[in-house]
């Protein structure tokens, strides 16, 4: 049988994100854990033992309202705390306090730009929970008896959980979901998003529908997915393997799934579902949390502004194209970076192309943001103005910057240490150019004979004499004349 | 509500937990006994009446965003049952 390709996706995502306080969720300890030293962060609450009481983070409320309203939701007065009971080792008290029947937000929305236009993916939900702890599964090879180690400095760290509604028809609107939605986060200061780290956590709800029968798929949650990619690889997975439900493949059933990114595959996590029966019930150690409307306004003021706003100035204000736009507001560090250097640099288009290839590039390699490397807005700007002024051509400018990006030293510096300077001085490159046609007599004949892509053989021969410094324009001139001059 | 030997069976599936046979006909009798006591309280009318859902004051509290000591290590891992190094150990769980 032919396998169909037109089953509708139906794709709803489920975000925890770290918030980036210094304590705690309900108690003082800081936040801040490293690895290396397991259970140092940690107090009566955290830990879950009897009798201690949980106080709710103020600063978590703030961030979770500054959340919601740059996701468009609409803030709840009255929210309340709930236990959601289980048992795991990474849970000391035996449940997590979240919110479930009364959360902090709710009916928000982020627009998403896809390939076929805008649309909006609604948010349902966005409430506030803690964090579990560090659980680490060993096997120990001697008695080859299996163990998991906990560390509880993660437990009890703030999570904004955001749930949208099952709004995406594919994987790649999933990721792009995410990616703005991250760099929302980042740019209110809420959250670091780093999935691979998983201060932001994303797992996802899949099915599939026949739009001639209304047919549909089971429900697939698809867990462990902790980078970009993978919100697109793991779902483009899962949805191939929910087509053969069609095909009345049996094993597709109603079911979690983990994304293992070593085997590029998703795989059961059967006996998950009976564990979904959380007896939730208030909370009652935390009396509800009533916030006034001003308070809700005072932090709507401090909204920094935000991604698509900052697009369309920049559209603007600096007359780039909406690609450069895009791509410039897609970190907040980096438009800030853009926006230094068109004050010190009245050509945003130029600094714009630089960002975009060769700065871009570096931050790749380096897998860092630009505010994470030796280079600032100075940098970029006088090797601009260098570039202008003739001492460098572009092509060198380009290695001046990888260098920059290395050293930290500033373009002149550069230029100035390792010779870079361009030769513009017409005496010096025509004898240069007349050195290297004296030696190829035969190609200046092909060249004259009618082969007048001959020529770039010339150019390419006195850049490497100058090791690239000659001036680009100079060099195409001195060679045409010296070309195409009257034999002797 | 009638608490038999199916949810009983669920819960220790819930719970982690594996009960004797025996264990589990006390649960199911102190269990039942337990919900008769207190669902007296449906004697009562309670209609119109808002559900309690803190005894607390209906008042936000909230907490500065300040670092406080908690535990020293040695003392957070004092009372624990096994240990690995500055890590709690247990038993792994399986599925």
């Amino acid at each position: 049988m032919k396998m169909r390709n037109d089953y509708k996706i139906v794709i709803g995502l489920e975000i925890h994100a770290q918030l980036l306080t210094k304590t705690k969720m309900f108690c003082g300890c800081s936040t801040e854990y490293s690895f290396d030293d397991p259970n140092t962060n940690v107090c009566p609450v955290c830990m879950g033992m009897p009798g201690a009481l949980p106080i709710t983070n103020e600063q978590a409320i703030r961030f979770g309202v500054k959340a919601a309203l740059a996701l468009n939701c609409r803030v709840n007065l009255y929210s309340r705390f709930d236990r959601k009971n289980y048992f795991y080792p990474d849970l000391p008290k035996g449940y997590q306090i979240s919110q479930y029947k009364y959360p902090l937000a709710e009916h928000g929305y982020l627009p998403i730009e896809t390939p076929n236009g805008e649309k909006k993916v609604r948010i349902r939900r966005l409430h506030l929970e803690e964090d579990a702890g560090k659980l680490i599964h060993q096997s120990d090879k001697i008695d080859t008896a299996e163990y998991s180690l906990v560390d509880l400095n993660r437990a009890g760290i703030p999570l904004a959980e955001i749930v949208t509604e099952p709004d995406m028809a594919s994987p790649r609107e999933a990721r792009i979901f995410m990616e703005k939605l991250r760099n929302i986060l980042r740019y209110i200061d809420v959250c670091n998003g780093n999935l691979e780290e998983g201060s932001l956590r994303c797992d996802a709800n899949i099915s599939l529908v026949d739009p001639e029968t209304g047919r549909s798929t089971p429900r697939i949650e698809v867990k462990n997915i902790n980078s970009f990619k993978f919100v697109e690889h793991a779902l483009e997975y899962e949805a191939n393997r929910l087509r053969r439900f069609f095909e009345g493949d049996k094993d597709v059933v109603r079911e979690t799934r983990g994304w293992d990114s070593k085997l590029q595959m998703t795989i059961s996590q059967r006996g998950k579902e009976e564990e979904n029966d959380y007896r939730y019930f208030p909370e009652p150690d935390i009396p509800p949390i009533v916030l006034r409307e001003e308070f809700i306004e005072e932090i709507k003021g401090e909204l920094p502004e935000l991604p698509d706003a900052k697009k369309k100035r920049f559209m603007q204000m600096y007359n780039i194209p909406e690609y450069d736009a895009s791509i410039l507001v897609s970190s907040k560090e980096l438009a800030n970076f853009f926006e230094e250097c068109c004050a010190k640099y009245d050509k945003p288009k130029i600094v714009s192309n630089w960002i975009m290839t060769e700065v871009l590039r570096e931050l790749k390699e380096r897998g860092v943001e630009i505010n994470e490397t030796k280079i600032t807005s100075k940098h970029l700007v006088e090797l601009l103005k260098e570039i202008d002024k003739g001492t460098i051509s572009a092509n060198t400018a380009k290695s001046v910057l990888e260098r920059a990006f290395e050293t930290g030293e500033m373009p002149n510096e550069i230029v100035e240490k390792q010779g870079l300077k361009q030769i513009s001085n017409a005496d010096e490159i025509r004898k240069i150019v007349q050195k290297v046609v004296e030696e190829n007599p035969k190609v200046v004949a092909q060249y004259r004979g009618g082969k007048t892509k001959a020529m770039a053989f010339f150019i390419g021969q006195v850049m490497k004499v100058t090791r690239g410094k000659a001036n680009p324009k100079m060099v195409n001139q001195l060679v045409k004349e010296a070309l195409e001059s009257p034999e002797e | 509500m009638k608490v038999d030997r199916e949810l009983v069976r669920h819960l220790e599936i819930l719970a982690r937990l594996t009960l004797t046979e025996e264990e589990e006909m006390k649960m199911i009798k102190d269990m039942n006994d337990i919900l008769a006591y207190v669902e007296k309280i449906g004697e009562l009318d309670l209609h119109g009446v808002e559900p309690t859902y803190t005894v607390v004051e209906a008042r936000t509290v909230l907490r500065k965003d300040e670092v406080r000591k908690g535990l020293a290590q040695k003392m957070a891992l004092a009372n624990v049952p096994a240990k690995k190094g500055n890590f709690i150990k247990v038993s792994s769980i399986q599925g």
